[in-house]
């Protein structure tokens, strides 16, 4: 194994069929560095597009990159790659999860897993540093997460870090997840994935560490950015209300820097926490900032919460942990912890509403830690509440309209008067139902596609602007996330490039601040060039600073599912300091990839880096569409927007203030302008054989041409 | 009496006990030498070791994190000492020191680390320990300004009524501020009742804005304001549960007379309400917002995580 610092130097190969467990040097691979880039070259290489996503051959490749478990601030994440089942073109996809289980997977010695073939019998993956091994699985099939984790905990040590599959996964429901105890969860259909090849879990101790090239340099810059740069979860700038340190605050009481004098965590052990202000730069309380409970919830928040947990090397910690005693009186379990969607959208199914338990206005949030426990033990995903929206369009119907498509004793098999008297054991049983998919019901956790298809629902379903069902940019089964409505042209852009939610934050992190609107620009335009940051709900035209801005956005994210950083954290755009103008440091994330690994990074490095990874996505993404779809005109068949986005708000006019809808001509110049930036067709939006062979990616270049997919861009323009 | 008021959760506690005069003076020294908070950028990783090396001489507590934050290191250290004496009085009487620390039982990771050998090839084994400068004397002027600092620092702007009503020679004190290069934090900001200082390094402008509307005590005038600021600064309407919140803390019925008030009044012709799309009451002024435009950015939209 090569020397090297940052990487571990190896990844772990595990075939499920065979049993078969060997180790990799992974020296080849780092130029794609790690994580996502890595898995992208290892998936393109040996699983190729032709597979049924749950072939023996089909990889899930768990991933980490250099800088996790290294010190490096908001780094505790794993990307896991594999190919999706109910997005259109089942093509690559990945999930992402934080926890602990990332670093420790680093300290055993690994950089990655790649997982292949199927068990016969039920399995968990075992790694205790160099001893690996596959156990039985047997007791703990058929559990949820909870318990799995536990038994897993029980049957190596509390060193381990586990993370299991629930029955959605082990039922090879689409909308499934792996789960930690603690709320992280990596989503995508990664439980089905899992579950395919009879694979529970992992419980992975390490008890090495990571190499680092020049700790001090490390501590040096971590001290930089926590004093300097650092804000609170998404890196908002500004306190959600006023403090005495801060010029502003974000108007509307809310944003994720949301502890402040008063906002208590009243059921912390030893009593009551007030968290208080918290000068930027005072590193010793910036984990007093993200009160995100009362993000959230406001103030019944505080009622149920004990403390704020979070990922390793994170001091932000997002998941507030919460004891939500009401939960008791309907035998459920009172301790919950999330941060994501779990607790946002389970009133979603309460078409009748909810109603308080405890104190006034806890209702939202005692439904939705419920929701969130409930679906966390089922290993269910949401699919960024497309699960819930699909859910409540059907439960809102007229029992006589919805029986058209559920039957009518499913229908009324349902606990309606548990749903009308906003009992959180309604959500409970929809959720099993969903995990085990029990009945017609359950075909919207096979994704919103299959939904339509057995539903008979046209693909004008989705061009609908109700506001309540669907969010879908596009007609590829996943919804908005941090789209237009945050991040104007910009927002539509960078949400094409994927086959799930793109899991962008660059700018939603800058838009949901609450800074003052001119301070954000001037940093943004003094990062990215004048007219790239628009007002919110007062649009421009697009121009090139807007589609690079968007590019940018890509890139990014795609190196920091690689190294491995937060993107809900990262990059360090603005800074809380007025010294500064609350301008950031662009370039810190590759000055710790230097400090960390010892090799030179520059920001514009990453940039090409994570463009290289760009390119992989693209190309499998064309290969998977020719297969799957017929055609690869990506412009045509996987970046189609759906008319609402043009359509919505009537009474506005596109570019007029009040509106975030875009204008047709406007998006497709857009496109022009992003296809152009990234080397891409511009009537097809594949990658040319210049731009792969820019990237070092001549073999994909030759794939596509061999395919035909060169052939079919040539007569398409014609 | 100086320190009168406290609100709960701000950074600097003042412990009620104490001799008032010894804990204004404890808050002078403290806030001069941490006038301005130092950057982490500042951090010294020798300094840092220097803590380290005197964690094993003296087996104290001190773990260097004063450095990394830019707290006082001298203030650390006399609290360090304080805590090594503590410490040792609990070792003499053992019982007792069970019954205060119910924890003892639990492994404390610098006692662990100090009973770990030296480590080889330490790279700062060898460094020279730096003293701690000695505090200069202050001037009464510097005085009264650390007064006026750790009121700041403690979200309270400063009054010159009260500094009149608590310092004999207030305004003479207060005139020689600007002269002195250890005073220029200390400014002014001019209300309807009165003039108010603090310290600009420990408190923002933006802040004492509003800490002076509040001491002005003109609900009227503190809407209209506040409503303008968010109107023209963010842009952005007010919700009307903004002024419930800290630094304002008032009552929803407060906040109702105060609104009613004020449309009654045509001086506060352009603050006008809307209610948005989750049924949330919100002020605008229409010298910065238009109704259509400030309805639009009220309104909350569907929403990931």
């Amino acid at each position: 194994m090569a020397e090297s610092y940052g990487w571990a130097g190896k990844i772990l190969r595990v075939n499920l069929t065979t049993g078969e467990i060997t180790t990799q040097d992974d020296e080849k691979y780092h130029k794609y560095i790690g994580g996502m880039g890595m898995a992208y070259r290892i998936m393109y290489e040996e699983a190729p597009m032709e597979l049924d996503p749950y072939d023996e051959k089909a990889l899930v490749i768990f991933g980490v990159g250099p800088l996790t478990g290294a010190g490096v601030p908001c780094s505790g994440r794993m990307n896991v790659t594999f190919r999706s089942t109910w997005s259109k073109g089942h093509s690559i996809i990945d999930a992402h999860m934080g926890g602990h289980i990332g670093s420790m997977l680093k300290y055993a010695g690994y950089d990655g897993i790649v997982i292949s073939g199927i068990s016969e019998k039920p399995v968990y993956l075992r790694i205790e540093d160099g001893a690996v091994s596959l156990e039985d699985a047997t007791e703990i099939w058929g559990k949820g997460t909870f318990a799995a984790n536990k038994w897993m905990v029980e049957q190596n040590g509390r060193e381990f870090e586990t993370a299991s599959i629930g029955p959605a996964g082990e039922n090879l429901v689409d909308y499934s997840t792996l789960n930690t105890s603690f709320g992280n969860s990596g989503g995508a259909g990664l439980g089905a994935a899992m579950g395919n090849k009879k694979l529970k879990g992992l419980a992975i101790r390490g008890t090495g560490s990571v190499k680092v090239a020049d700790p001090k340099k490390v501590l040096e810059l971590s001290n930089y950015m926590m004093g300097n740069l650092i804000g609170g979860n998404n890196n908002h700038n500004v306190p959600a209300q006023p403090q005495s340190w801060a010029e502003y605050s974000a108007t509307s009481g809310k944003n994720r820097w949301s502890g402040a004098p008063g906002r208590m965590w009243k059921k912390a052990p030893g009593g009551p926490v007030d968290t208080g202000e918290q000068p930027y730069n005072d590193i010793n309380k910036v984990a007093l900032r993200c009160f995100k409970g009362y993000f959230d919830f406001g103030a019944p928040a505080a009622e149920y919460t004990v403390k704020n947990g979070g990922c390793s090397s994170c001091p932000i910690r997002c998941y507030t942990e919460y004891d939500v005693d009401p939960l008791a009186d309907y035998d459920l379990p009172t301790h919950n912890s999330n941060t994501c969607m779990p607790v946002l959208y389970g009133t979603r199914v309460y078409p009748d509403g909810v109603h308080d338990f405890k104190y006034e206005g806890d209702g939202t949030m005692v439904i939705n830690l419920a929701w969130s426990h409930a679906v966390d033990d089922m290993g269910l995903w949401d699919n960024y509440g497309n699960l819930n929206r699909d859910l409540l369009w059907i439960l809102r119907m007229p029992r006589e309209e919805a029986t058209k498509y559920i039957s009518e004793a499913e229908y009324d098999s349902l606990p309606w008067e548990w749903e009308k008297a906003g009992d959180p054991r309604w959500e409970v049983e929809l959720i099993r139902r969903m995990a085990y998919g029990e009945g017609d019901l359950s075909v919207i956790a096979k994704g919103t596609l299959a939904m339509m298809e057995k539903f008979g629902l046209p693909k004008s379903w989705l061009d609908r602007d109700d506001g309540a069902t669907n969010s879908n940019l596009i007609y590829n089964g996943f919804p908005n996330h941090h789209g237009p409505a945050e991040a104007w042209q910009v927002g539509m852009l960078y949400n094409l490039v994927y086959n799930r939610d793109c899991m962008i934050h660059e700018i939603v992190c800058e838009t949901g601040s609450g800074a003052p609107y001119e301070v954000t620009k001037k940093v943004m335009e003094d990062f990215f060039g004048e007219g790239c940051y628009d007002k919110a709900k007062a649009y421009t035209p697009i121009n090139e600073n807007k589609a690079k801005l968007a590019a940018y956005c890509v890139n990014d994210k795609n190196f920091h599912d690689s190294a491995t950083l937060c993107n809900w954290m990262w990059p360090m755009t603005q800074s809380p300091s007025k010294e500064r103008d609350y301008h950031g440091d662009l370039d810190l994330q590759a000055d710790f990839m230097t400090a960390v690994t010892g090799e030179t990074y520059t920001q514009a490095g990453l940039q090409e880096d994570g463009a290289r990874i760009t390119q992989m996505l693209r190309a499998m993404t064309a290969i998977s569409f020719q297969q799957n779809c017929g055609s690869a005109n990506l412009r045509q068949e996987h970046d189609a927007i759906c008319d609402w986005v043009f359509d919505k708000d009537p009474d506005f006019k596109a570019f007029e203030e009040g509106t975030t809808k875009l204008d047709r001509a406007d998006m497709e110049k857009a496109k022009d302008l992003f296809y152009d930036i990234f080397g891409w067709d511009r009537t097809t939006g594949v990658p040319t054989r210049e731009t792969l062979e820019k990237y070092d990616l001549a073999d994909m270049a030759d794939d596509l041409e061999k395919r035909g997919i060169y052939a079919q861009n040539t007569a398409a323009a014609e | 009496m100086l320190f009168g008021r406290r609100k709960p959760g701000y950074t600097t506690t003042v412990d009620g006990s104490v001799d008032p005069e010894q804990a204004v003076l404890e808050l002078q020294k403290a806030e001069l030498a941490a006038k301005k908070k130092p950057k982490a950028e500042v951090f010294d990783i020798d300094a840092a070791s220097e803590t380290a090396r005197r964690l094993k001489e003296t087996g104290s507590t001190f773990d260097g994190s004063a450095a990394k934050t830019g707290e006082d290191v001298i203030a650390a250290v006399e609290r360090e000492t304080a805590e090594l004496a503590a410490k040792q009085a609990a070792e003499a009487a053992p019982e007792a020191a069970e019954a205060a620390q119910p924890d003892a039982a639990k492994p404390e990771l610098l006692d662990f680390l100090a009973s770990e050998p030296e480590a080889e090839n330490d790279p700062f084994a060898d460094q020279p320990t730096k003293t701690a400068p000695e505090l200069p004397e202050l001037t009464p002027a510097q005085e009264l300004a650390g007064y006026i600092r750790a009121r700041s620092a403690a979200a309270l702007i400063t009054p010159h009524a009260l500094l009149l009503e608590e310092v004999e020679n207030a305004d003479e004190l207060l005139a020689q501020m600007p002269a002195d290069p250890q005073c220029t934090d200390i400014v002014t900001r001019a209300g309807a009742k009165d003039t108010y200082y603090y310290s600009n390094a420990n408190m923002s402008d933006n802040y004492a804005m509003i800490a002076q509307l509040i001491e002005d005590k003109d609900l009227c005038v503190m809407f209209a304001e506040m409503v303008r600021f968010n109107a023209r600064i963010y842009p952005s309407a007010t919700p009307l549960k903004y002024f419930q919140r800290s630094p304002y803390g008032l009552a929803p019925e407060v906040i109702e007379q105060t609104w009613k008030a004020m449309q009654e009044n045509p001086e506060y012709a352009d603050i006008e309400e809307l209610t948005n799309n989750q049924n949330e009451r919100f002020l605008f002024s229409t010298k910065h917002l238009t109704r259509r435009y400030a309805k639009a950015i009220s309104d909350v939209d569907d929403f990931c995580d």
